[in-house]
């Protein structure tokens, strides 16, 4: 039966906290009572470092074995073609090879699968890629999004398409929307009575902004290791989810969840584009059937670029109607953008959630064109939409005369975020943004080109939990701790906040929590996207160390002969008074050679906003004289619940911050019009930031109890993205005058913003 | 890649003859230094010889070595790391040049006269799926395409930028390179090694079939005075957006002799000559290089998505300009 | 380093294979006329006859992590891919596979290289270090206790290669300041954003004053 129970949420003091009245669910220990804890809350070592530093670590690319093939794909050079002929004789003559051809009719994107094959070696199977002959009808192609939006424009698809989810995407209702041309939408959303809000409005201010396709990048592309065990598909895979995998090559080989096993020890990076199987994945389980023999299929970098997802780009119009003091009275949002053959391109989430906008509308459309498909990148949607927001905001506080931190706390009804405003202000040292207008006009006066600027902008995300979340605690008579669950490593490194939990409420340290995840054949654990892994799983974790504890506790209550109420655990003892034994002594006595225990993650009970804040300040010195910018230093405040592994959340934020650099001044996929082809499927010219544009980074993190679980768990990895871009934007608009409305924010637009680029006549 | 046969020449000569008798036999064959630049290439299967001669591991021809009036002979085998750590004092413009080249681990691979023959990093030159002008196609394809990374000087046939940066830095040095071919070597000025599109589409030097170049020489004539600097977007590994080598003869503190050369924005090192004129023979200062920024645009002809490269050639040339003047160009920060 | 022969108009994009027949013809011609001593051009024939017949494999012996690697390897090999795929050092990774990312580094005679633009046969009698040859899990070289220290890494997959430039910094300069550490690691990319971390772990490693990283 579930227990009433009173429970402290909110800010830690000096902030005003209150009590709630909460069901706890029926074996689930109460949240963390406000304070410090022992283990978690900490910075530590992460426990996998070792093994990663030393190049121990096996990721799916470094998978090796006897009698293995390697398999490459073979990939459309056309944006738009049919597949007149496929000619595989010559292939099939090489020693070794074998070849999966699904005989494809239509390829709609460079770089789209055509067949897969594999051979002894890489090269082998490369040779006898280029010995398959593919004969092509080239159809017209569109492949941006204003070109694709007109009418008349060649259609990428003949028919209407409907949603696919993928388990990055945030949770949703697949919807069916109206398709006109390529144009598939609006899908129409809002809050509050715009028409009332514009009405009451003493202006309004529109902007368009505009953001490029951004690819994900992880350092280890795409790859799953296939072999069949008689009638079982064992598979290594780089993955974001070790049971999405699972599930996907169930469906697609239509075998029991029992008869796949997935393997996902280490990723080397996700972010958002590792969710299912992938084509890539299914050839290789395929080929490794036909070949009798493990096959290991890794995409080479520029396939990577073309097929494996990307961030969509977008067009998107912001229009907000305002008091003069600076209220926001109501936002009417419009955007489009282009996930190629994929959908999913909205961007309306921020203006909806972030700010105490009081009337939103929203209208989201997706553009299709011949381009590899958009997928879940790193909070999907949402810089791009806090990029147009924050820039309308910014725009308004221009016009206003307002300061834009003044402006943004005039609508910013959440008590945590202005908290968080208020210790990123003073660390970035806000107070001297009016100096710095004044220097920057000496600068220019003396001939120096630099200029300096503070920007700043919020973030916004929401807490998702992945139901049905399983840990085992399993102690062993000898006193050695195993846990499991099959949650994977792409990066936020969970064996260590789950091994902190654990040997918390255990008192042994955390180095000997031995943490085994990465294996289907452990009890499920959440993918990692939605920046669910952390709230999905620590409570589940927390739960089962707690019935472990207390079963350890029945015995050592035996063995002290004290009531296991006034036992204490820690440093490796149980002790009562002035009595006490050692853990491993009370194992000894386990009436059977294990103790297993499990914890579910219980459903979530009341508590704060389900909403992730977060403020963030950038600090930025523009040459005018090249429009080159160097961002100096990147503040970032945010709350994630009670972080478990503190070091874990800091590096999160700071990942975060420099993808979202990144992405406000380099990254940008080109494309040849004419020809549909990708120009930089590389990381030579899709431009990727590197130590030397990487600023002084300061993550911190509010003491906050949201309730909700047993933890206060929150998750990190994507409210740390998204304001980024925006805040470097008006560190930007500050130091130059001039408003970027188009990211990347290059050289080039600064400089042609800034009137300094002559227009064609030049010599020509 | 594609399979090839390894060559393992014992001698430059014996490389020379090896890549000439391939040529006899139709057999395509390409010499290599490193291959930092050639495996890429060849990777992308923009290139799939038969034969590769490799020079690499040949003892000559692999040294800096200064002569008695402070020039230099830098061999082919150079790395551009040791080039960087070596001449910072007496050549700073090819030092400067070749430390910011690519990344740490390509310097510590390639080669001077690896850099110096390195092909275009155009991308539709650089991918198999398109047939530029300079694979005989029937087009440059940049020049009505995608065209944010090149040339804003003598485009009107292809519009690549020469990739090299120590090319700059020699052109200004005016270096005299060395090559060796089976009738004979020849010495060439930098100038001259490099060759425009309207010369010969199909290469970017002057190098003919089998040539190698095996010394890179250089004077340095008193009151010598050098720099060279770059603009980039992104200040790890990036190609530059515009660059530029300068030199001069430091004589009475007027400059002569004075060469100014720009980068990353015309398919040879371009010499800017009107700017060169502004400044033969006057002291060098801020108002100067300022005006000789302007002035090296002269001859301009931006395509449709590179006209804001103009702003960054004046700038770099200013910039460079006051660098080799030991003056500063107010970039730099206040504490 | 040359401008290549150029190739008859035919075949400049897709060059001809070559028959074995050819090949062979080819060598005897530069045998032929080559000017060198005739035992060396015995070997080199021989050499080159392997190369042309069978599958292709020329022998290497090189210094992996102080011991004495040999294999036979086609021309085309990488020393990436011989690590790799011949002698089981998965520590070094290949992310771009074009020298742009660095997760490929190894040390070439002590100094920082990109293992996926080196052939094997370049190789040959050098000393190669890769991830593996600076410490192992259970005695980390002060560097790699560094980077867990200062949770330099996330995925851990751009890590080898990062730990390998870092290491090879600090065995030149025992002092670098966070320039150095920038430009030196400026070869390698890092996707999950750790690079603060990278920074703080030279520092630190540098600090304990051992500078053989």
């Amino acid at each position: 039966m579930a227990e009433e129970k009173t429970i402290e949420i909110g800010l830690a003091p000096p902030h005003p906290s209150k009590k709630i009245s909460i069901s706890l669910p029926p074996g689930d220990p109460p949240p963390y009572p406000m304070g410090q804890r022992p283990v978690t809350g900490r910075r530590r070592p992460r426990l996998d470092g070792p093994i990663k530093v030393t190049g121990r670590a096996a990721f799916t690319h470094d998978a090796r074995k006897a009698g293995m093939l390697h398999a490459c794909v073979l990939r459309s050079p056309h944006a738009h073609a049919k597949v007149l002929s496929i000619d595989t004789a010559g292939a099939e003559k090489m020693a070794g090879v074998v070849i999966e051809n699904p005989k494809k009719e239509v390829v709609r994107y460079h770089g789209e699968a055509i067949l897969a094959l594999a051979a002894p070696t890489r090269a082998a199977a490369e040779d006898a890629l280029r010995a398959v002959k593919v004969t092509y009808d080239v159809l017209p192609h569109t492949v941006s999004l204003a070109a694709a939006r007109k009418e008349g424009a060649p259609l990428v698809f003949q028919k209407a398409v409907e949603e696919k989810r993928s388990a990055g995407d945030e949770p949703g209702e697949a919807t069916k929307l109206p398709q006109t041309g390529n144009v598939r939408g609006p899908k129409n959303s809002g809050k509050g009575d715009v028409e009332k809000g514009f009405a009451e409005a003493e202006g309004t201010l529109e902007v368009v902004t505009t953001t490029a396709v951004q690819t994900h990048v992880p350092l280890e592309t795409h790859s799953l290791f296939a072999e069949w065990l008689g009638d079982t598909l064992e598979v290594q895979a780089s993955t974001q989810g070790t049971f999405s995998v699972r599930d996907e090559l169930a469906e697609v080989f239509k075998l029991s969840k029992d008869k796949v096993i997935v393997k996902a020890e280490f990723t080397g990076g996700g972010f958002g584009a590792k969710f299912g199987a992938g084509d890539y994945g299914v050839f290789a389980a395929k080929l490794a059937k036909k070949a009798g023999k493990p096959v290991l299929m890794a995409l080479d970098r520029k396939e990577e670029h073309l097929s494996a997802g990307n961030r969509p780009d977008s067009w998107n119009r912001v229009k907000l109607g305002y008091k003069k003091d600076g209220t926001i009275t109501a936002a009417d949002y419009e955007s489009f953008g282009t996930a190629g053959v994929a959908t999913g391109t909205g961007t309306g989430g921020f203006v909806k959630s972030a700010y105490g906008f009081p009337a939103v509308k929203v209208a989201e459309s997706d553009v299709f064109t011949n381009l590899g498909p958009g997928c879940a990148m790193r909070a999907p949607g949402h810089p791009q939409g806090c990029f147009a927001v924050e820039t309308a905001l910014e725009a308004l506080a221009d016009r206003l005369g307002m300061d834009p931190l003044a402006l943004r706390l005039k609508n910013d009804p959440s008590e945590v975020r202005r908290v968080e405003w208020e210790i990123g202000a003073k660390e970035i040292g806000w107070a001297r943004r009016a100096g710095i207008s004044k220097a920057n006009a000496v600068a220019a006066a003396a001939g120096s080109p630099l200029r300096r600027g503070l920007g700043c902008a919020a973030s916004i995300w929401y807490t998702f939990v992945a139901p049905g979340s399983q840990v085992i605690v399993r102690i062993h008579r000898d006193g050695s701790v195993e846990v499991e669950n099959g949650v994977q490593d792409i990066g936020g490194g969970p064996r260590t906040p789950i091994a902190m939990v654990v040997a918390e409420e255990l008192g042994l340290p955390v180095e000997k929590i031995n943490v085994k995840i990465g294996d289907s054949r452990y009890p499920f654990g959440p993918a990692s996207g939605g920046s669910v892994t952390t709230g999905s799983l620590i409570p589940a974790v927390r739960a089962a160390a707690v019935h472990a504890r207390d079963k350890l506790l029945d015995v050592a209550s035996k063995l002290l002969g004290v009531p296991a109420s006034e036992i204490a655990l820690a440093e490796g003892a149980f002790s009562a008074k002035d009595k006490s034994v050692e853990f491993r002594k009370v194992c000894s006595r386990l009436s059977g050679e294990t103790l297993v225990a499990t914890g579910d993650r219980a459903k979530d009970y009341d508590g704060a906003d389900t909403r992730l804040f977060g403020a963030q300040f950038a600090e930025v010195v523009v040459d005018v004289e090249t429009g080159v910018v160097a961002v100096k230093k990147v503040v970032a405040v945010h709350d994630c619940g009670q972080p478990v592994w503190k070091t874990g959340v800091e590096s999160q934020i700071r990942g975060g911050i420099l993808q979202g650099i990144s992405y406000a001044l380099f990254e940008e996929r080109v494309v040849d019009e004419r020809s549909g082809r990708v120009l930089n499927p590389n990381v030579e010219f899709y431009k990727i930031l590197g130590s030397k544009d990487t600023p002084e980074i300061v993550p911190l993190v509010v003491d906050f109890y949201p309730g909700k679980n047993n933890a206060h768990a929150r998750g990190i990895g994507e409210p740390a993205t998204v304001p980024t871009a925006a805040a470097v934007a008006n560190a930007i608009a500050h130091a130059t005058g001039i408003r970027p409305t188009a990211l990347p924010i290059t050289p080039a637009r600064i400089l042609d913003a800034l009137g300094k680029v002559p227009k064609r006549e030049v010599g020509a | 890649m594609k399979s090839f046969e390894r060559i393992q020449p014992k001698s430059w000569e014996d490389a020379a003859l090896r890549l000439a008798a391939a040529r006899e036999k139709k057999i395509s064959s390409e010499a290599k230094g490193a291959g930092t630049e050639l495996l890429d290439r060849m990777k992308e299967y923009n290139l799939a010889p038969d034969q590769v001669v490799d020079l690499r591991r040949l003892t000559s021809h692999s040294s800096l070595q200064r002569n008695s009036s402070g020039g230099l002979s830098i061999g082919a085998l150079v790395t551009l790391s040791t080039i960087a750590s070596a001449l910072k004092a007496d050549f700073p413009a090819l030092a400067d040049a070749c430390e910011g080249a690519a990344t740490p681990q390509i310097r510590n691979a390639a080669t001077l006269a690896g850099n110096l023959c390195q092909r275009p990093r155009c991308w539709y030159f650089r991918s198999a799926e398109f047939q530029c002008l300079k694979k005989g196609g029937v087009e440059c394809l940049a020049k009505s395409g995608e065209n944010e990374f090149h040339a804003v000087f003598g485009n009107n046939t292809c519009a690549i930028v020469h990739p090299s940066a120590a090319g700059v830095a020699l052109v200004a040095l005016n270096a005299r390179i060395e090559t060796l071919a089976p009738g004979g070597g020849r010495m060439l000025a930098a100038a001259d090694f490099f060759v425009r599109p309207e010369v010969d589409i199909f290469a970017e030097n002057a190098l003919r079939p089998g040539e190698l170049v095996v010394e890179i020489h250089l004077e340095k004539p008193q009151g010598l005075r050098s720099a060279y600097r770059k603009i980039k977007q992104k200040q790890s590994f990036d190609w530059p957006l515009a660059d530029a080598a300068v030199s001069w003869r430091a004589e009475g503190g007027a400059a002569k002799d004075v060469r100014i050369v720009i980068g990353s924005s015309a398919p040879v090192p371009f010499r800017a000559k009107a700017a060169e004129a502004l400044v033969e023979g006057k002291r060098i200062d801020a108002a100067l290089a300022a005006r000789a920024g302007q002035a090296a645009l002269e001859g301009a002809t931006p395509l449709g998505k590179n006209a804001y490269k103009l702003p960054m050639v004046a700038a770099v040339v200013r910039r460079t300009l006051l660098a080799a003047a030991g003056l500063p160009d107010g970039t730099e920060e206040p504490a | 380093m040359a401008k290549s022969p150029e190739p008859p108009e035919e075949t400049r994009d897709e060059p001809k294979g070559v028959t074995r027949r050819g090949l062979i013809k080819g060598i005897a011609s530069v045998v032929g006329v080559a000017s060198a001593g005739a035992t060396t051009l015995l070997v080199e024939a021989r050499h080159e006859l392997q190369a042309a017949s069978g599958n292709g494999a020329i022998p290497v012996s090189l210094t992996v992590n102080g011991a004495a690697r040999t294999g036979s390897f086609e021309a085309r090999t990488t020393l990436a891919e011989a690590l790799r795929d011949a002698w089981g050092l998965t520590g070094t990774k290949v992310g771009c596979d074009r020298g742009a990312c660095g997760a490929c580094t190894v040390l070439l005679d002590g100094a920082p290289v990109n293992s996926c633009l080196t052939l094997v046969h370049d190789a040959d009698g050098r000393k190669i270090t890769t991830i593996e040859g600076l410490g192992s899990p259970e005695a980390m070289s002060p560097i790699q206790k560094a980077f867990v220290d200062a949770d330099a890494l996330q995925c851990g997959f751009c890590t080898p290669g990062m730990v390998v430039s870092c290491s090879a910094l600090l065995a030149r300069n025992s002092k670098p300041s966070e320039l150095d550490v920038k430009e030196a690691v400026s070869g390698n990319l890092c996707r999950c954003g750790t690079y603060t971390g990278v920074f703080a772990a030279c520092d630190a490693a540098a600090k304990t004053g051992v500078t053989r990283g």
